[in-house]
């Protein structure tokens, strides 16, 4: 990643979150299989997984 | 000076990511709901804060809904790659998206305010463009 890059997503996360500059810095680029892989992971994992593999806060 | 440095910035985002990534939205969506369901069950397991059962209750079905939902949203997105007809994948995206903000409206109440904001903007700006 370049400085300017760096620079912007710094300024991207401290205007929206994180978690906002993650995905979108990360999408960039996305193919259709990256997109095929992200819902399919959306439609077989439960909350009831992400409730099991749940790390204690802070770790 | 700042504000004027602060608004080019932004245009130069705009302006690289404008014809950048066409499946950005499906992966901003599903990362959002994803990241919201992370925070969530670290909160309900751990206590951090209350959660009546109940609530947990609507939680859980919401979140079902939403991953039946992606789940079509799955199966058009595939016959979108063989057909290449996306009018089916917009809708579902759409469908899923609505849903992914149903769980969000329901967890974000137990979310810091800057983690709740972000979650819901993610959302929001996840459009299915093809």
């Amino acid at each position: 990643m370049s400085e300017a890059m760096l620079i912007a997503l710094v300024q991207f996360a401290t205007r929206f979150g994180i978690d906002a500059a993650i995905a979108f810095f990360e999408s960039r680029g996305a193919t259709i299989d990256d997109a095929l892989a992200a819902l399919k992971k959306a439609k077989d994992k439960s909350l009831d997984q992400y409730i099991a593999e749940a790390k204690p806060p802070g770790t | 000076m700042t504000r004027v440095r602060n608004i080019s910035l932004v245009l130069l985002l705009v302006a690289s990511f404008g014809c950048a990534g066409v499946y950005r939205g499906t992966i901003t969506l599903t990362a959002a709901v994803d990241s919201a369901a992370q925070e969530y069950a670290t909160i309900y397991k751990y206590k951090t804060v209350p959660v009546s059962e109940e609530t947990h209750s609507k939680v859980l079905s919401a979140h079902a809904r939403y991953q039946q939902f992606a789940g079509v949203a799955y199966d058009a997105l595939l016959a979108y790659k063989l057909s290449g007809d996306a009018t089916q994948y917009q809708q579902a995206f759409e469908a899923a998206r609505s849903a992914g903000l149903a769980f969000a409206n329901l967890v974000i109440p137990f979310f810091t305010k800057n983690k709740a904001e972000s979650t819901v903007n993610n959302i929001m700006n996840a459009k299915a463009v093809l």
